[in-house]
């Protein structure tokens, strides 16, 4: 579904992806950990065509949605209309899709975005990502700045989302606890270059890799 | 008492004329953070090709119409050459608009000659218990509360309009969502036009303008969307017709020659006075 | 304009790298210098006007390349320094007297809009400038004592002496000249002081600056009443020169030009000023002198200094915005490099 072949990205004049390479198959959980500044960021906004790419190669089978560091959401427009320009430009789609995914929306659907808590905004964020109807949906930041229960139904939601409609999903976190938790595969980004992949379960096994890039497991979940 | 009704209704629909412009300025400004100086431009241009469209046997109506497209035409030319593909500070738009507006002059002395030039509106005048009012002022509220409806309509229910407001709002987040923001940004100097066109044809048959009216149309409209903080159109509205109305009344009761001075003290004072509010809050007023 | 802090460190890196700059400002200033004894009287005046400019120019350049505001009222300056002078000399103050005061009014103008004024930035200042030029314009062609809008005529010549009398066009061009020189000098050493470099971190980064100690709001006054004063200069040598005043001599669209012309030369360098002065004043001639040929209807010499100035001021911001000369410069040092590089 998406092959990433060798990739280098520039930022500022810096290296910040340095010849990347990595795949995911359809309907793959696959998650993109590593500590802050590691590149991760750099990586999924080239691969979303968002930052240029300045070396190797990025292929896409399918439609690719990316949910921004951030959550990004129009803080000044209803979640109904937010929703609706996650079509954009395709302005016949209508909002009851993801309302029937997660229901949980429609309750907020009149409410400004920029009055929601974190949780529900991350989630209004994904639910505006799926309105492109994605075969590949990338998240930035699943985690950041939310409570580790907001994280957790987060989560749950987003494996649902997964088993329903077999997208594929590709998360990228700092905690290593939530990503290796929710995803079958991952790669550790450091310093612009993938320093180990494999399934979560080999990760996991392999502790020193947690201690060394993230800081261990305590971060998130007790 | 009768005199007073007089003024209030020329100065709303003067201050309607204002609100229009600054309306126009808004659409871009939110878009692109850019003040459009050529805003006076599109109310001239539109006036006079519209002018011109009536004394080719246009009939009424249509000869106007003429004149609001090629402004809005206008609008998107002055938008592609104002924001560029690689992006540049507004301040620098800014300037290029400047450009555009003096350049204009020259298209404008060439094909109209300086003097101000009329268009044939509503000539009669409604006369009720001692008061004289010019038919054509209420023409231009009547008008002006049509486009403010439809402009209402149009940022609320448009796709298009929702995307300008998405842009807005959140630049980047529109970016992600593949929305294109200069092209947005083009389009909202497309609307710029379209507002400027329309109060130009119709402020010329109670006002000519020649081709540096444009200043003052231009300022009167900063005036009127800066009361709103560049960024509201009902405030815009509301500013603008503050302002026709404060003329109108300096104009009746005082001296008509301070009535443009008035009001450009007004818009100092309200623009500092809200980036002292805005210091004072935390929030970088950097514009 | 779009101000870029790399390219404003090669610049100035290029500048200080060879001594081609203060060679080719030495040559400048002797041709300046024996020009106005060649120089008919027509053409005299331009020069004056050239010299005029230029010293306004600079004023902005430092406003604006400098400490980063944009102000589109500049003219009112050049206005409030001519009407100083014409008012003060109309009322028996010796001209010497009135020609230096013109610049200290300017600048206690510029010191009492310019505290609210500079409270705003980009845009609104912007516009803020422009609404104030509008408002003493429209006061000043509103007040009798102030000549309305017909103007002040027949202001005496400048006096600088009881007996030296500057009389001839070409005194005034030396007299220009010299003023211009003086400014010059006056604004590279501030440029090269500590408040200067104070400036011109205001200009890349506010925020910055004041975070690095710099006396932000302070700076940016200064800079503004400088510009004023060099405004208040220009003024009072053009009501003495041309002996008439109006407020139609002062538009909003003189503003503009002065935009121009910085623009044209490139507003990081006070010598960009001086050049954008010269290569503007040069093509409105050349300009007037097609606009005036046979056939041509009256208004040609208008059309053809708007249509210029708009699509200039376009062109260069779009494609050039480091103004005429670091482009052509830039253009130089490609071609030179790639001929070494062939060597």
């Amino acid at each position: 579904m998406l092959e990433v072949a060798n990739l280098v990205v520039h930022y500022d004049g810096a290296v910040a992806v340095d010849d990347v390479t990595m795949r995911i198959e359809n309907s793959e959980l696959v998650s993109l950990i590593g500590p802050n500044g590691a590149g991760k960021s750099s990586l999924i906004k080239a691969v979303a065509g968002l930052v240029p790419i300045d070396g190797g190669k990025v292929s896409l089978q399918g439609r690719l949605a990316y949910v921004p560091e951030g959550r990004q959401l129009f803080r000044d427009l209803t979640v109904d209309q937010n929703l609706r320009l996650g079509a954009w430009p395709n302005r016949r789609q209508s909002t009851d899709y993801v309302y029937d995914l997660l229901p949980e929306i429609k309750k907020f659907e009149k409410r400004k975005a920029g009055q929601l808590s974190g949780g529900e905004q991350q989630l209004v964020a994904v639910a505006r990502g799926l309105m492109a109807k994605p075969d590949l949906l990338a998240i930035d930041e699943l985690s950041l700045g939310l409570s580790p229960l907001a994280a957790a139904k987060l989560v749950s939601n987003l494996i649902s989302l997964h088993e329903s409609l077999g997208i594929a999903l590709l998360i990228v976190e700092q905690s290593a606890t939530v990503a290796l938790k929710m995803c079958q595969r991952a790669y550790v980004m450091e310093a612009g270059r993938i320093v180990k992949s494999g399934t979560s379960s080999e990760l996991i096994e392999s502790g020193e890799m947690l201690d060394a890039y993230l800081g261990g497991m305590g971060d998130g979940q007790p | 008492m009768n005199q007073l009704i007089g003024y209030l209704i020329n100065g709303i629909a003067v201050g309607c004329i204002y609100a229009m412009l600054g309306s126009g300025l808004v659409a871009i400004y939110r878009v692109t953070t850019v003040v459009n100086v050529a805003q006076g431009t599109f109310a001239v241009m539109g006036g006079l090709i519209a002018s011109s469209a009536l004394s080719f046997g246009l009939p009424h109506g249509l000869g106007e119409l003429v004149g609001v497209i090629a402004a809005g035409i206008l609008g998107l030319l002055v938008g592609k050459i104002a924001l560029t593909k690689g992006g540049i500070s507004p301040i620098s738009s800014l300037v290029i608009t400047i450009g555009l507006a003096v350049a204009a002059y020259a298209l404008e002395v060439g094909l109209w000659g300086s003097l101000p030039v009329s268009l044939a509106g509503i000539r009669s005048v409604l006369r009720f218990s001692g008061v004289a009012i010019q038919d054509q002022y209420l023409l231009i509220i009547a008008v002006s509360i049509v486009i403010f409806i439809g402009l209402w309509a149009f940022f609320s229910k448009s796709y298009i309009g929702l995307a300008l407001t998405a842009c807005s709002s959140n630049s980047y987040g529109a970016r992600v969502m593949g929305i294109d923001v200069r092209r947005m940004g083009v389009i909202a100097f497309g609307l710029g036009g379209v507002l400027g066109g329309l109060s130009g044809i119709l402020i010329m048959p109670v006002q000519p303008l020649s081709f540096n009216s444009d200043i003052n149309l231009v300022v009167m409209g900063f005036a009127a969307a800066v009361i709103g903080g560049m960024t509201r159109f009902e405030y815009a509205l509301a500013g603008g017709v503050v302002l026709g109305v404060v003329e109108e009344l300096i104009a009746g009761y005082w001296q008509a020659r301070y009535q443009l001075e008035v009001a450009l003290g007004i818009v100092i004072l309200t623009m500092v006075f809200e980036g002292a509010l805005n210091a004072r809050r935390g929030t970088a007023a950097w514009r | 304009m779009a101000i870029d802090t790399q390219k404003v460190q090669e610049i100035s890196k290029s500048k200080s790298g060879s001594r081609l700059p203060l060679f080719g400002a030495a040559i400048a200033l002797i041709v300046a210098l024996l020009l106005p004894s060649v120089l008919n009287s027509a053409n005299s005046s331009v020069y004056v006007y050239t010299m005029l400019y230029a010293i306004v120019a600079v004023g902005l350049s430092l406003l604006i390349g400098y400490a980063g505001q944009v102000s589109l009222g500049q003219a009112v300056f050049v206005a409030v320094g001519a009407y100083t002078a014409a008012i003060l000399s109309a009322h028996g103050v010796p001209t010497i007297l009135a020609f230096i005061l013109a610049p200290f009014v300017s600048m206690m103008v510029a010191l009492i809009v310019g505290i609210p004024l500079l409270t705003l930035r980009g845009n609104y200042l912007a516009f803020g400038t422009l609404a104030l030029q509008l408002i003493i314009l429209g006061v000043v062609a509103n007040t009798t004592f102030l000549g309305g809008s017909l103007g002040i005529p027949s202001i005496p010549q400048l006096g600088l002496t009881s007996s030296l009398q500057l009389g001839s066009a070409k005194s005034y061009a030396w007299l220009s000249l010299v003023l211009l020189v003086g400014v010059l000098i006056v604004s590279r050493n501030l440029i090269n002081s500590r408040p200067g470099r104070g400036l011109r971190a205001l200009a890349t980064t506010e925020i910055g600056a004041a975070a690095a100690g710099v006396p932000v709001g302070r700076y940016r006054l200064y800079a503004f009443l400088l510009s004023a004063a060099y405004g208040g200069i220009a003024g009072a040598v053009y009501a003495f020169f041309t002996g008439f005043i109006s407020p139609n001599s002062f538009s909003v669209l003189l503003s503009i030009e002065f935009i121009v012309m910085i623009m044209v030369g490139g507003s990081r360098s006070i010598w960009g000023a001086v050049v954008g002065a010269f290569v503007i004043s040069i093509l409105v001639q050349v300009l007037n002198t097609l606009g005036t040929l046979h056939g041509l209807p009256n208004s040609m010499p208008a059309i053809f200094s708007y249509a210029a100035y708009g699509l200039l001021l376009v062109v260069i911001i779009r494609y050039m915005p480091d103004g005429i000369v670091a482009w052509f410069g830039k253009r130089l040092g490609r071609l030179t490099t790639a001929s070494k590089n062939l060597d």
